[in-house]
């Protein structure tokens, strides 16, 4: 309880985790149906494989946590822990640091829900000499109320994707990064991936690897076992041949564009189409706060929101899909004439 | 319980209300109330009348509505059935085993339950709030506490059933099943 009380000085003061992913080297002997290496309080890895007698498999898995002894995690299951692996080195990344909002948003009460739980209550209250039957409209209006506020299953995990970018003056070069967030679960590619974020920091995440088969690659997930956490992952994005410029969109539909001059004044830019020049700037509104917040000073900026159709980057592991909203950031982006 | 119903619906309701709403579970959030209300003493008086609290079966179908909405907006974000079932079960198992006890217990039993679990856990975060921390036997004893395990889940807190669950579990055990003591 002490420590529930400077929750939210914790929530403060520990507002992001992040940090690379840990990685180690384990061996799984059959028979087995997997293994769980414990981090402690920082979470725990689960490989779900089935093994017969005799099978063997060497895996890369990742950790919620490296220890700076070394000391290796518990483990439970038919693993034998054959040591951590050093991260490769952090390759360069643009400028920006922003985690996309992942509306991590708690459910509303549907409100007949909420007129049953009243007629609940004046019904009990009726009831209040025969407590059986009391009981019995407490289980009627329960009942209803799960039905009413039960319709439509599971709201969908709400996820949300930026890519953001930095165009170099020297050579013309821009370097991408996908940023991935999702509110509870999220499907990752550790040996992809550069880093997991969760917020609150102090959450622990707990890794999932499922394999359909002793020889198949694992499906990783990353969830956390706190409620309304979420968790980010960063990864190097490839674009390819597609380009921004103010010449030629050379990328895909963009739903909305706004543009920052070296003034430091947005101006909307409204839809810009696959292979059109940039728009002439019009009245619109301003860009999302979130999205426009930690750039650079003194640099031209494009921010934008995708068309769905347009290219958002690679499906996501696991699921296959790109999210539906995708956001773009390209810092160093030049429009003649802007201010 | 008419406070006990209005309190579970307004903290599960404090987001819509715009008043910042607990992280954690929603069925804890609700549970709160209605374990602090078997937690309290099975007399009041009234007007110089003492006046019997109201039964598990009342108090169960006046919570019911209310935990099932709970429970409902729970499944909806998405956590496991399973977890939220067993968390909502054990809850309803403490709110029983606490309105058993309010009902048989006196003197002895009455002082002991009332101080493991109100006082113990109250006082225990009264010290936190202070800024220092309790002497770990006095936190360990709140751990044990109903009160503590819901407000720990209300307030962010891991989802599904943990070992040290037990502990609570165990305590109400002992309340609900102590034999009755003498006046």
């Amino acid at each position: 309880m002490i420590a529930m009380l400077w929750a939210p000085l914790w929530a403060v003061l520990l507002a992001v985790g992040s940090g690379s992913i840990p990685r180690a080297e384990i061996l799984l002997r059959g028979p087995t149906q997997g293994a769980t290496l414990d981090c402690g309080r920082f979470g725990t890895t689960r490989v779900e494989l089935d093994l017969a007698r005799g099978e063997e498999r060497r895996l890369i898995v990742p950790l919620a946590h490296r220890p700076l002894d070394d000391a290796p995690p518990e483990i439970a299951g038919g693993a034998l822990f054959l040591g951590y692996r050093e991260p490769s080195p952090r390759p360069a990344r643009p400028v920006g640091t922003l985690l996309p909002p992942v509306g991590a948003e708690p459910p509303r009460a549907d409100p007949l829900a909420l007129v049953l739980v009243l007629v609940g209550a004046l019904l009990v209250l009726a009831c209040r000499r025969r407590p059986g039957w009391a009981l019995a409209w407490g289980l009627c209006l329960g009942g209803a109320v799960a039905l009413v506020q039960g319709r439509g299953g599971p709201a969908p995990p709400q996820s949300a994707r930026l890519l953001e970018g930095e165009l170099w003056e020297e050579d013309g070069g821009t370097l991408w990064e996908l940023v991935e967030g999702a509110a509870g679960e999220l499907a990752c590619d550790p040996a992809g991936d550069l880093e997991i974020e969760v917020r609150p920091a102090s959450a622990p995440i707990d890794f999932r690897g499922r394999f359909e088969g002793a020889r198949a690659e694992p499906r990783w997930t990353v969830r956390s076992g706190i409620r309304g956490a979420a968790l980010w992952r960063r990864a190097p994005l490839d674009v390819g041949s597609r380009r921004l410029a103010a010449e030629a969109n050379l990328w895909g539909d963009l739903a909305a564009v706004w543009v920052r001059g070296e003034g430091g004044v947005w101006r909307a830019r409204g839809s810009w189409p696959l292979g059109d020049p940039l728009p002439q700037a019009r009245e619109g509104a301003s860009p999302p706060g979130w999205l426009i917040a930690g750039l650079p000073m003194g640099r031209g900026a494009l921010v934008a929101r995708l068309d769905p159709a347009a290219w958002g980057g690679p499906p996501s592991p696991g699921t296959g899909a790109t999210p539906a909203r995708v956001w773009l950031r390209l810092v160093g982006f030049e429009s003649k004439g802007e201010r | 319980m008419v406070a006990a119903w209005l309190a579970s619906l307004a903290l599960l309701l404090s987001g819509r209300l715009g008043v910042p709403q607990p992280s954690g579970s929603f069925p804890s959030t609700v549970l709160l109330p209605w374990l602090a209300l078997a937690a309290l003493p099975p007399l009041q008086r009234r007007g110089g009348e003492d006046v019997r609290s109201p039964g598990v079966r009342l108090a169960l179908g006046a919570a019911l509505p209310v935990l099932m909405l709970a429970l409902s907006l729970e499944l909806r974000r998405g956590i496991p059935a399973g977890e939220v079932c067993a968390e909502l079960t054990l809850g309803l198992a403490f709110f029983a085993g606490l309105m058993r006890w309010r009902a048989r217990a006196r003197g002895g039993l009455l002082l002991a339950g009332l101080l493991l679990v109100l006082v113990v856990p109250l006082f225990t975060a009264v010290i936190a709030w202070g800024g220092s921390s309790a002497p770990p036997a006095l936190e360990l004893l709140a751990r044990a506490s109903p009160l503590d395990w819901a407000y720990r889940r209300a307030s962010s807190a891991s989802a599904g059933v943990r070992p040290a669950d037990l502990c609570p579990l165990a305590l109400v055990l002992v309340l609900a099943l102590a034999p009755r003591s003498a006046r």
